[in-house]
């Protein structure tokens, strides 16, 4: 009676445990949880580079992904006191006499139209410029005003090639700025696209020629790929060309646009001198040269303006829609060809919105940017909704939403606006972070977000807090950016450079003295210095350091002066003797077991006294 | 006086062989591979000293050549013909700074290695068995010399410290050969690919009197 009772049982639970068995079993295969996947165990390195704009900390962020751990802050439009970043001379001139400057959008060089790790250029919103950061070793090497630019937002968005960087008006102003009245907007106020040429060998920047545009606010663009090279879309808002409330005023239009623009078709006409020279630029008036721009009606004030990886479609974000707009290029080439045209702003011909709009995807509120995965599908931020809809291009259906704590403005995807996405994730940059993180008080962090978007559903990750404020990222494949770990001394080509400690001096012509002074483990030569009152001191540090990570630092006291210099760099700080008295000076970065005894002393003897 | 024969015994049995002065064909050919073996000890390295610590694990490697030494840093992969991190780092115990131009020996090691290469070459040619035995006694008395140059050095870098150096230790030997501990560091010293070559030529003079006497006994 037990036996058969035991054997009934057996056979009852046999089927729920083989299920339950298996069940495990595909478990323990599907795959990892969250923390496994961001977990990178001590001593290993991350996977990708994720470059983070610092917004108008003017700044740029460096996280490693997917661990969401930050690795560098790299100063660009403003000072850092650390690194002398806008201290010493050679940085204070780069700098161009700003100390702030508004990062937005960061954009890895591009061969091909995939990045190429060489470059990491940021426009600066505030003062029209754009910036070079070489990624050999992090440090920005150049940064170039964009003249007649008032607030240069959408930029710098690379072309397939990096031929060119872009930049564009947000806040219009009379080109060239002069005094003329606020209420002349209409009449006097302009746009301006503008197109910066790279040096394919040295990454130098110019400004390479512009077109002149009406008075509405340019926010954001891309580049054409494949088979639009050759193109760049911007998206723009208040074409109502208010200048007062915007809010309401340049939100009453059901559709603004994106201006597409022909930039092969712009070189051609520079080529034949149809240009003329404002600020030393030369300015395309699309009044007097056609075939230039035209512009794709878009609902409703759109952001994001991004073409899709094969270059097909254009993406238009409708800020204040809840659908995105996609744009055929196909359409639009054949719409220009039939002259399907519903009137012209400025010269420049409007397209019939049904000849060129291939779809409207329901993605929900506030739709602002779009990224692209290897899956063929669509990754779109939703601000209002606080949500990542995913959405397939060819059948435009939304197929997941994942929400995002709180109010996303940009994501961005492994190399997610190139010809060759990677897919796996997408990291969503928050403007809102209250309650994530530990408070801190009133001003809180922002907020990025890992999100796997492996699966058929996307899954979060991981919260990481960024400093201010990522407008944009770029998230790179690690193994593309090999940057140098010292400088090499044998190649330092700094005029003011010494080689070995036995080159050290002083030199004095009238009240400017130059020092060549090195710093080594643990010691700087000369380290005892005697100026007088009023005497305008350059020293030029060479660290004859060649070994990883022995960074000197040179700071003097009472003085704003602090500055690193880097195995085999040589920099030049300027100090002025302004007031007789002793003056110690000391490394600041931490280099050895004697780093707090490398120090010296500077005497300065009252004026005459000598 | 002259005699055509050689008389070698046998430590194990006691017996005697006679065997021809003039070399065979076949010990001929294995000192012409000794005169090539030696020849790559020019531009090979003799002798390796690689520096291991917790904040170079990586390790930092000096390579001395016959002509110069250089040191090799994997981290950066930079190569200098200076040792400028373990002078360095040898500065705070109060070590003389390593300097390539104070060895005197990079100015005629290049020669000797050449020399001893010809007179290998020559011994093949001329084929006797007092002149190979000479030259072999001689390589082997260079090679001890070396080692015992190598062994001065050493001394010297290990005992003649500063007396104003930040941090006093106790003279200490470093290792000629084999690895040893010093504070942080733990120092392997090895010989080189150059070295080892060379090694190996040397040990084919006990291999060719083997070879030789087994063939004369199985005979």
């Amino acid at each position: 009676m037990r036996l058969i009772n035991c054997g009934k049982i057996m056979r009852l639970l046999s089927l729920p445990l083989l299920v339950g068995f298996l069940g495990l079993l595909f478990a323990c295969k599907g795959g990892q949880s969250p923390a496994e996947k961001v977990y990178v165990p001590p001593g290993k390195l991350d996977s990708y580079y994720a470059f983070l704009s610092g917004g108008h900390s003017g700044q740029i962020g460096v996280f490693g992904l997917p661990s969401g751990r930050l690795i560098k802050m790299i100063p660009v439009f403003a000072p850092d006191v650390a690194i002398g970043w806008g201290i010493d001379e050679g940085s204070k001139e780069i700098m161009g006499g700003y100390i702030w400057g508004d990062a937005h959008h960061p954009a890895l060089s591009e061969t091909n139209g995939d990045y190429d790790g060489r470059w990491l250029f940021i426009n600066d919103t505030a003062n029209g410029r754009i910036a070079r950061i070489d990624l050999k070793d992090f440090v920005t090497k150049e940064i170039i005003t964009l003249p007649n630019v008032g607030g240069n937002h959408a930029s710098p968005f690379v072309t397939p090639n990096t031929e060119y960087l872009v930049g564009a008006t947000r806040f219009s102003i009379p080109v060239p700025n002069r005094d003329v009245p606020i209420e002349t907007y209409k009449e006097n106020f302009n746009g301006v696209i503008a197109f910066v040429s790279v040096d394919k060998n040295t990454g130098h920047m110019e400004n390479a020629f512009q077109i002149l545009m009406p008075p509405f606010d340019y926010d954001l663009a891309d580049a054409g790929k494949r088979v639009s090279y050759g193109w760049a879309f911007f998206s723009c808002y208040n074409s109502e060309e208010a200048y007062k409330d915007l809010e309401v005023e340049a939100s009453q239009k059901d559709r603004d646009f994106i201006a597409a623009v022909n930039w092969k078709a712009a070189e051609e006409a520079i080529k034949e001198g149809k240009y003329k020279e404002i600020n030393g630029v030369k300015v395309i008036d699309p009044q007097e040269v056609k075939g230039i721009v035209y512009f794709l009606p878009t609902p409703k004030s759109p952001h994001g303006s991004d073409v899709t990886p094969d270059g097909k479609y254009i993406v238009g974000g409708g800020k204040l829609a809840a659908v995105v707009t996609v744009h055929g290029f196909e359409k639009m080439q054949e719409a220009i060809k039939k002259g399907d045209f519903d009137g012209e702003v400025m010269g420049i011909p409007i397209l019939k919105y049904e000849s060129v709009r291939v779809a409207e995807v329901p993605v929900g509120l506030g739709p602002l940017h779009t990224q692209f995965d290897d899956q063929g599908y669509a990754y779109t931020s939703l601000f209002v909704d606080s949500a990542i809809a995913k959405w397939k291009l060819g059948t435009w259906e939304v197929v997941d939403k994942i929400p995002v704590y709180y109010n996303i403005g940009h994501l961005a995807a492994i190399h997610g606006d190139t010809v060759k996405p990677r897919g796996k994730f997408v990291l969503a940059m928050n403007k809102i972070a209250k309650g994530r993180y530990l408070p801190v008080g009133p001003s809180h962090p922002e907020s990025a977000q890992l999100i796997d978007i492996s699966g058929k559903k996307m899954e979060m990750l991981l919260d990481f807090p960024t400093p201010v404020e990522p407008h944009y990222g770029q998230i790179i494949d690690a193994t593309l950016i090999k940057p140098e770990l010292v400088y090499p001394l044998d190649q330092n080509k700094d005029p003011y450079a010494i080689k070995s400690a036995d080159q050290a001096r002083v030199e004095r012509n009238g009240n400017r003295v130059d020092v060549y002074m090195i710093a080594i483990r643990s010691h700087f030569t000369p380290n005892i210095l005697k100026f007088e009152e009023g005497d305008n001191v350059y020293f030029h540090i060479t660290n004859l350091e060649q070994d990883v990570d022995i960074t000197h630092g040179f700071g003097i006291n009472f003085s704003n002066v602090d500055m690193q210099i880097e195995p085999g760099e040589t920099k030049t700080v300027k100090w002025v003797a302004e007031k007789p008295g002793i003056y110690p000076f000391y490394c600041t970065n931490f280099c050895s077991a004697l780093h707090q005894e490398m120090q010296g002393y500077i005497e300065v003897a009252s004026k005459g006294s000598k | 006086m002259a005699k055509d024969t050689l008389t070698i015994i046998d430590n194990r049995t006691g017996k005697s062989y006679e065997i021809p002065i003039s070399l065979s064909k076949r010990v001929r050919i294995l000192i012409l591979a000794a005169a090539l073996l030696i020849i790559p000890g020019i531009f090979l390295p003799v002798w390796t000293i690689t520096l291991v610590a917790p904040q170079y694990p990586k390790g930092i490697k000096m390579s001395i050549y016959a002509n110069k030494l250089t040191e090799y840093n994997p981290e950066t992969g930079m190569t200098s013909n200076v040792p400028r991190l373990i002078n360095g780092l040898n500065h705070y115990i109060g070590m003389h700074e390593i300097r390539p131009d104070e060895f005197k020996e990079f100015r005629w090691l290049p020669f000797m290695i050449i020399a001893f290469s010809i007179l290998a070459l020559l011994s093949a040619i001329v084929g006797k068995w007092h002149f190979a035995t000479l030259g072999w006694i001689l390589f082997i008395l260079f090679g001890i010399f070396m080692i015992g140059d190598f062994y001065r050095w050493l001394y010297e870098y290990g005992h003649n410290l500063s007396p104003q150096a930040a941090i006093k230790i106790d003279p200490y030997m470093p290792p000629v050969i084999g690895w040893k501990r010093l504070a942080n560091f733990t120092v392997i010293s090895l010989p080189g690919t150059g070295s080892i070559l060379v090694g190996f030529a040397a040990i084919l003079g006990p291999i060719i009197l083997w070879l030789e006497s087994r063939q004369k006994r199985l005979s």
